[in-house]
């Protein structure tokens, strides 16, 4: 006899269409030119020498540069997805773990609310919240997947608990030591994966130092931080994810590392740590959730706890200074809002009939709707390129596995003409030249701009930019080979069209190769 | 009595609770004290690896190797010692003149002819402000800035000013300047440690003149086994060596030739002090002997260089520019190779053949020439005076 939790409904049926076509979305979308192959450079390197690199394995101007590598095990993981099935099991393994990010963030907001509809609405805004982030497979989807986890356990503590409306009925599953192991797995795992678990402890010293004073000033006692279950139990989270955060082989190196990282004088000329402007896209959807905040705070019964209001103003002004923190930000921004939302979609459309007896006690039991979400499941995958490891099929060209921007031609060109010597390409690009390109070559500059020494960056700028030093700059480092991106270098590709000391070798729709005459 | 035992219990148990509370909150207190003060204490170390390294009291010296006649006689060099004496007093002396002058005849020249500044008069005009400003006048930006870094010397900003990153000060350390020595700065006095320190903070292995600044760095550090530049980057002076070869051999100020007397200077120093690994010191003494077997495919059959000297073989004609640059090029590829090690000297003839054609040219040079060219003159006078093994003032004591 089959369960009656598995008899659903056909609104199950048109929210797993919906994350079908997501995940086929996420399927499709080509793997970017820039740092994922970096990445899986470095994790080759791991695997190879047992070791993790204490500087820049693949970018000699930066040899010296000490490095604390806050992603080594997201590296390691592409490096043996690499290994396992080649580039495609890149694009797969980034599919699955958005997908599974996105479903904890459905999961989440449907306890929250007890409303599909708001849920996937909440799901939704994030995955337009964070657009601009979601179109790159780097380390960062590890990060977002941890952050999605944190949430969820969120959920069930304080604040949150007592105005997610499925959860609070709920009894406690687990054990208060499961829900600690829990915590220190996640921020344990999640310190090895990505530099984003600073994100995650802010928001539980938001919560901890809210949970505290709300208690302290209901009690009238500043024992209450202590006495108050609540603000103890979100004290000692943050300690339990402190700790967890040790647990890597830097210590507190990596600590300091990470936030010392977003001071980095480099990162300045770097587009995704530009502090946020409302005219980009980002500063319009943040514009946007404001508005969504005021409104759905405006229509909300429910109070609001001033653990909220911190992490609500941190995230939003981590935003504003780093415009990629919006990564945490829409997940964060929607985590807080779905419960205002639920309210205020009760107090315009009123509280379900029968809201008090469960659905299955009212609705006619057919698994019909069950059978359609399971092949919409099915064609979703087999249609997917993460069937092919089980379904097989011809691997994609490699015009619909990287992304437009990713310079094969140019690469290729390298290779037949066992190209050596330094490199100077767009850093862009540096990372799949250094994995991709000749042996015996070098590049110029990575995406690891934050190694390179000041000069060295400047330097690079001012030849990138094609300013008049470009020339003597590129003689200084002994570069013979130069690299242009035709639309982004259009200064820099015009000077070294008319120098009679550089020569054109190789011309595509996207890149120009010059060499050295002599 | 039942009451009291009630109440007392309740107080007790009250009591219990009450310190357990308070031994939380100790510990807790104790945890997040021990974290902060661990990670403060971390990034605090962080920041001392970049302090600066310690300098020596006296800078380590570069000796001459050789002495050979058949380079240069005593009469010869004698000749041209006199010809190259630094006529540099008066109004408004190049700064870059008198650098290179004081690094060509040291601290211990002594002139009896009043046009010519002594060393120590060379020292005072480019170490004391007040020296400097009587040279110049008030008008004249100080050669001497004070920043928060140290002393450093304006460069390439005029006639009243070094011409090379660092060129002054390496000078200033290569004839003897104690670091201890006195320096009057235009905001009061400090020593040359200072001009040092300067010269530390502001290094980077890539800026665009380095070699002098990698020479200060080999003279003066106490250990030289590596530290960090304010960029973070750790090096040593195998990536320094890494460095000065990275360039393609014509590349850089003076035909590229700062970078060989740096190199070779390093190999000196580490026959004393082992700084470089044996693979670096290898790929140095390789770079060097492929410099030279290219010096002496290209060296003219007179015996000079020029400008072309990595490409081509020097070209003939008598043109007054042309004579410059040949004295410049054959001047400093004597001057790095008098303080080389045997294995990357050219053959007997080379040498011959360029000393002789050096003193011969400066010999007939007029003193309108000698003031045009001469900084490149006392790398050429610097050279010939090495391959004797004596310093200027001994090779024309007989005369002072």
């Amino acid at each position: 006899m089959l369960s009656p939790r598995l008899a659903l409904r056909w609104s199950h049926v048109l929210l797993v269409s919906c994350l079908a076509l997501l995940f086929i979305y996420f399927n499709y979308t080509p793997l970017y030119h820039t740092d994922i192959w970096g990445h899986v450079h470095w994790g080759q390197q791991i695997l190879e020498t047992g070791r993790l690199p204490v500087e820049d394995p693949f970018m000699p101007l930066a040899a010296g540069m000490h490095e604390v590598n806050t992603a080594w095990l997201s590296q390691v993981i592409f490096a043996l997805a690499n290994r396992w099935g080649g580039n495609e099991a890149l694009s797969n393994l980034y599919a699955i773990v958005l997908i599974v990010t996105y479903g904890i963030y459905l999961r989440v907001f449907y306890l929250q609310t007890g409303r599909l509809f708001l849920a996937f609405a909440g799901m939704t805004g994030v995955f337009i919240s964070v657009l601009t982030r979601n179109a790159i497979i780097r380390p960062e989807i590890f990060g977002g997947l941890c952050f999605a986890i944190l949430v969820w356990m969120l959920v069930s503590v304080e604040p949150w608990r007592s105005n997610a409306v499925v959860i609070r009925t709920m009894h406690k599953r687990h054990s208060e030591l499961w829900r600690w192991g829990a915590i220190f797995a996640l921020f344990a795992a999640w310190a090895n994966l990505h530099g984003s678990f600073a994100a995650g402890l802010v928001v539980l010293a938001a919560l901890a130092i809210g949970t505290c004073l709300e208690a302290m000033w209901k009690e009238k006692s500043l024992w209450a931080c202590f006495t108050n279950r609540s603000a103890l139990g979100s004290s000692l989270r943050l300690e339990v994810a402190f700790v967890a955060t040790l647990c890597n082989p830097y210590g507190l190196d990596l600590l300091i590392a990470t936030l010392r990282f977003g001071s980095n004088p480099n990162l300045k000329e770097v587009l995704e740590w530009y502090p946020l402007q409302l005219i980009d896209l980002e500063g319009i959807t943040v514009s946007a959730t404001l508005l969504l905040v005021m409104f759905c705070l405006r229509q909300s019964r429910r109070k609001i706890s001033l653990a909220e209001v911190l992490i609500f103003i941190s995230l939003l002004g981590m935003t504003a200074m780093r415009v990629r923190m919006i990564n945490w930000y829409g997940p964060t921004v929607f985590f807080l809002l779905m419960p205002h939302a639920a309210s205020a979609w009760r107090r315009a459309f009123g509280t379900r009939k029968h809201a008090h007896l469960k659905s299955e006690d009212l609705t006619p039991r057919h698994f019909v709707p069950t059978l359609v979400c399971g092949l919409v499941i099915w064609i979703a995958f087999s249609l997917s390129p993460s069937s092919k490891p089980v379904l097989g099929g011809e691997t994609r060209k490699a015009e619909q596995l990287y992304s437009q921007s990713t310079p094969l031609g140019v690469t290729e060109y390298l290779q037949q003409h066992k190209v050596t010597g330094m490199i100077f390409a767009p850093q862009w690009w540096g990372d799949w030249i250094a994995l991709h390109g000749p042996a015996d070559s070098s590049v110029f500059m990575t995406t690891h701009v934050h190694l390179a020494p000041r000069r060295v960056w400047t330097d690079y700028l001012a030849v990138a930019r094609g300013q008049a030093t470009w020339h003597a700059i590129l003689n200084k480092y002994s570069v013979n080979t130069l690299i242009v991106h035709k639309q982004l270098q259009i200064e820099l590709a015009a000077q070294a069209r008319g120098s009679g000391d550089w020569q054109t070798v190789y011309e595509d729709h996207l890149a120009i190769v010059f060499q050295r005459k002599n | 009595m039942e009451v009291m035992t009630q109440s007392e219990s309740h107080q007790t148990s009250r009591f219990r609770r009450a310190s357990r509370w308070a031994l939380f909150g100790l510990l807790q207190l104790a945890l997040l004290t021990s974290l902060a003060t661990a990670t403060v204490w971390r990034d605090r170390q962080w920041k001392e690896a970049t302090a600066l390294p310690t300098l020596r009291t006296q800078a380590r010296k570069i000796m001459p190797r050789y002495d050979r006649p058949e380079v240069v006689s005593d009469e010869q060099l004698r000749t041209v010692l006199l010809k190259l004496r630094p006529r540099l007093a008066g109004y408004k002396p190049k700064i870059n003149h008198v650098d290179h002058a004081l690094r060509f005849w040291g601290i211990e020249a002594e002139f009896s002819d009043e046009a010519f500044l002594d060393g120590q008069q060379m020292r005072s005009l480019l170490l004391d402000h007040q020296q400097f400003h009587q040279a110049w006048g008030t008008s004249a930006r100080p050669l001497l800035i004070v920043t928060r870094r140290g002393v450093e010397v304006r460069t390439r900003e005029g006639d009243a000013t070094a011409s090379h990153t660092d060129h002054t000060l390496a000078g200033l350390v290569e004839v003897g300047t104690p670091l201890n020595y006195q320096v009057k700065t235009p905001q009061g006095n400090t020593t040359l440690a200072a001009m040092v320190r300067a010269s530390l903070a502001t290094f980077s292995l890539n800026q665009g003149e380095y070699e002098w600044s990698a020479l200060i760095q080999a003279l003066c550090l106490e250990d030289l086994s590596g530290w960090k530049t304010s960029e973070g980057q750790a090096i040593d002076f195998n990536r320094v060596c890494d460095r000065l070869t990275r360039e393609r051999l014509k590349q850089g100020v003076c035909f590229g030739n700062h970078r060989l007397f740096t190199l070779s200077a390093l190999l000196q120093i580490d026959e004393q002090e082992h700084m470089l690994s044996p693979a670096t010191r290898k790929k140095v003494v390789e770079h060097l002997q492929n410099v030279t077997a290219t010096l002496v495919r290209n060296q003219h059959a007179y015996g000079y260089w020029d400008g072309n000297w990595t490409s081509q073989a020097a070209a003939s004609g008598e043109d007054v520019k042309e004579t410059s640059n040949r004295i410049l090029a054959t001047g400093h590829a004597l001057e790095w190779w008098a303080i080389a090690p045997a294995e990357v000297q050219p053959p007997r003839e080379t040498l011959v053949r360029a000393g002789q054609w050096l003193t011969t040219t400066i010999d007939g040079l007029d003193e309108a020439t000698i003031r045009q060219s001469y900084t490149y003159l006392t790398h050429a006078g610097r050279a010939l005076t090495l391959w004797r093994g004596k310093t200027p003032m001994q090779a024309i004591s007989e005369i002072y």
